[in-house]
């Protein structure tokens, strides 16, 4: 694959690597501070009954984020 | 009709207006907390 | 002797942070506002195991002490000893989950190197070994040279052993400063923790999964979620109806003592009409707020709420708002002046400037029981079924301007900041008791301390307004009219005719400009010259009331549009004033009166004469 694939496109239950991610200066440092960086394995858990946020899980913690934030945090290539 | 109510009464009036009027006026910095806090103290 | 030791209590938003600081100090507990900005500060004062008095101060939840909103601003200005309202801890209880360590140590790490002694307890044990992960605190402990306690705050498991910690000497750890990024500091706890966490790395079902199964279900979350509102709604409006009798009947009580020991007179006048009865009509919204602050208490202590927000969030979007303004607003529902209050859970400034100013919007309690007297008016004859349509309607009217407004605000604010929604969904709980208890305890003492203030005053004056100058005339509705609450409803005559109103209802409207509810007692006293009981006996003298031309004074079309005045309305000095702190200016309260009252009159207006080509 050359695209790289965002997180919003995991499986529900798939788990992947994180990659780059392409927000504002100030919500990624947020993001990258709740454990957010490179090489962190993130798991899919499940979406909103309406399709958004979505669940994931990070470290022990579940988090669920907006679709178009999601869409912005890639997963490494593997 | 007692005599003295008649003027009892506005008193109590004026005076908890005058009340709600400082309370309410004074300088915002300590309007703000109208729950116990250390609202007494300079910045 | 010394004054007390001062810890601080710090930890991520979710930790169960406010659990342990009850089980620290119980009632012995203060909230106020931080002055200048509107975050809670809650202090306390707990013992240790040689009966010497602590202080704690419960610091807002925050992920860093690089802050990214006010209330994490707060926790750090607090700890570098920076708010003069504030001295600098002593020490910092650093509250960390054992089931995510790495992101919690990044804001424990950070409290290490203020040169602050620190405390670090490991909580939620039991839910992170659910999931296979343990935790050696006591290598931690050597590795950092502070006591680290493993705890169930909930279950108070590990107080003990926190108390222990409390009694000694605190010392600081032992802990080089991260040079660098974010990165970095993830590198360096990893070391820290590296074999001091051991993981399964099984899969498995947790209790919460399973319960997640059901609750954020596309069709039982939704069932659920239904079934507990309407739970909600029936015990805030049919069971609370049990107590809300008792305190109206206790007040009425109150006032015939009075009336039975004084003279008649002014101050009689002015201590049963105006004292007992503005605050009794207050006090009894009492049992419905605490009902909504026990729902919500259970919603947010098991864990539930954060699955509302992540449910709700979509159909939030759209108008701007976003999952976390759900409560708020269901709040609202009951009284807008809890819900403003709930919208501190929100981090977004704008969201919560939002929400707080299309709260007022929502059908309060306080407007029901002049919605049940206009409805009997408007529909004399009509069905029980009928008369609970129109109910429906404004309540649906009431989420559509919800809506609209919080739309037309997202259009028209301006986006300073760049809003990010992140939500936590922590694992599921048993609800404790106690701690939901403390929360009903003091949003009810709030509320009845405004009651005691702010509403007192209020009430006091507006007595004077209605009977103040006086007449000789022993008629009460005639010295209503010369009254200078009568001048004014006489003098808006002009203003409000083109809505169906007159004079009369204008005193009404005047009148509930401080409480919405007031138009009911107004209104009785207008049309029978005194206070009664009764509420049939003034429906029917307002239901013979007619106009100059003959017609019935409340017609349907009056009616209707009376009650979209109604339901637009700023009628409630209580909330302009829970606004104006809340927002800190009166910039927003100001506002909020003039757009709601303006609409209101608009649309009250179209109503009237729309309804002109229809009714009669």
């Amino acid at each position: 694959m050359d695209e790289p694939r965002d997180i919003c496109q995991l499986a529900d239950g798939e788990e992947a690597l994180l990659g780059d991610m392409n927000l504002p200066e100030a919500t990624g440092d947020r993001l990258r501070e709740m454990g957010l960086l490179p090489g962190a394995t993130v798991k899919l858990i499940r979406r909103a009954p309406l399709g958004c946020p979505i669940e994931f899980e990070l470290g022990g913690s579940r988090l669920a984020l907006r679709r178009a934030d999601a869409a912005q945090i890639f997963a490494q290539q593997s | 009709m007692s005599d003295w109510q008649s003027w009892a009464a506005p008193a109590v009036v004026i005076i908890t207006l005058g009340i709600l009027l400082w309370r309410n006026l004074r300088p915002s910095k300590e309007a703000s907390c109208d729950e116990e806090c250390n609202c007494g103290k300079k910045e | 002797m010394n004054s007390p030791r001062t810890f601080a209590l710090v930890g991520n938003p979710n930790t169960g942070k406010t659990t342990l600081f009850n089980a620290l100090t119980g009632l012995r507990q203060k909230v106020a506002n931080y002055p200048g900005v509107t975050v809670e500060k809650k202090t306390g004062t707990g013992r240790n195991r040689h009966g010497e008095a602590f202080a704690v101060i419960d610091l807002p939840g925050a992920y860093s002490l690089e802050p990214k909103s006010p209330d994490e601003e707060v926790t750090r200005a607090v700890l570098h000893g920076e708010r003069p309202d504030t001295p600098r801890p002593d020490a910092v209880i650093c509250l960390v989950d054992a089931g995510n360590l790495e992101r919690h140590l990044y804001l424990a790490t950070q409290v290490m190197e203020l040169d602050l002694p620190v405390i670090v307890v490991v909580n939620k044990t039991d839910t992170a070994e659910e999931r296979g992960v343990t935790v050696a605190t006591k290598k931690l402990a050597e590795r950092l040279g502070v006591p680290v306690v493993p705890m169930q705050a909930n279950e108070r498991v590990g107080m003990e052993a926190l108390q222990v910690a409390l009694s000694a000497e605190p010392v600081k750890a032992n802990w080089k400063p991260v040079e660098g990024d974010t990165a970095a500091r993830y590198k360096a706890i990893g070391k820290l923790i590296e074999g001091a966490v051991a993981r399964d790395g099984e899969e498995r079902l947790t209790p919460s999964d399973r319960w997640d199964g059901v609750l954020v279900h596309p069709v039982f979350g939704w069932l659920v979620l239904l079934g507990i509102l309407g739970g909600l709604f029936f015990t805030l409006f049919s069971l609370a109806g049990y107590p809300m009798d008792l305190i109206d009947g206790t007040f009425g009580w109150l006032s015939s003592q009075v009336e039975a020991r004084m003279a008649d007179g002014d101050l009689r006048a002015l201590i049963t009409e105006g004292i007992i009865g503005g605050v009794g009509g207050v006090v009894i919204f009492l049992p419905q707020i605490l009902i909504l602050f026990f729902f919500i208490g259970l919603m947010e202590n098991t864990g539930y709420l954060a699955r509302v927000s992540f449910m709700m969030d979509r159909l939030m979007a759209g108008v701007g708002l976003n999952g976390k303004a759900f409560v708020p607003l269901l709040s609202s529902y009951a009284c807008a002046i809890p819900g403003i209050m709930a919208t501190r859970t929100m981090e977004s400034a704008r969201d919560r400037l939002i929400t707080t100013l299309v709260a007022p919007i929502t059908s309060c309690s306080a407007r029901l029981p002049v919605y049940v007297m206009l409805i009997a008016l408007m529909l004399p004859v009509g069905t029980a079924g009928q008369k609970a349509l129109v109910m429906l309607g404004l309540y649906v009217l009431s989420i559509v301007g919800v809506y609209a407004f919080a739309y037309v605000f997202n259009r028209t604010l301006d986006r300073k900041e760049q809003t990010l929604f992140v939500l936590e969904l922590p694992a599921y709980q048993r609800p404790s008791w106690r701690e939901i208890g403390l929360q009903m305890y003091d949003r009810g003492k709030i509320f009845l301390r405004r009651a005691g203030t702010v509403i007192l005053g209020l009430s006091i004056v507006l007595w004077a307004l209605t009977t103040y100058p006086k007449t000789d005339s022993e008629d009460g509705s005639e010295q209503l009219a010369h009254s200078a609450a009568g001048r004014m409803g006489k003098a808006i005559e002009p203003v409000i005719e083109p809505l169906g109103y007159d004079w009369k209802m204008g005193i009404g409207l005047v009148a509930s400009f401080a409480a919405r509810e007031v138009f009911v007692s107004t209104m009785s006293i207008i049309y029978t010259g005194e206070e009664q009981d009764e509420e049939k006996t003034i429906r029917t003298s307002m239901a013979a009331e007619k106009r100059a031309d003959g017609q019935p004074a409340y017609n349907v079309r009056t009616c209707l549009s009376l009650l979209v005045f109604y339901v637009f309305a700023m009628q409630c000095l209580s909330t302009v004033a829970v606004t104006r702190r809340e927002t800190n200016s009166w910039k927003w309260a100001i506002l909020q009166v003039v757009y709601l009252t303006g609409f209101a009159y608009v649309a009250a207006l179209a109503t009237y004469q729309i309804g002109g080509f229809f009714l009669s």
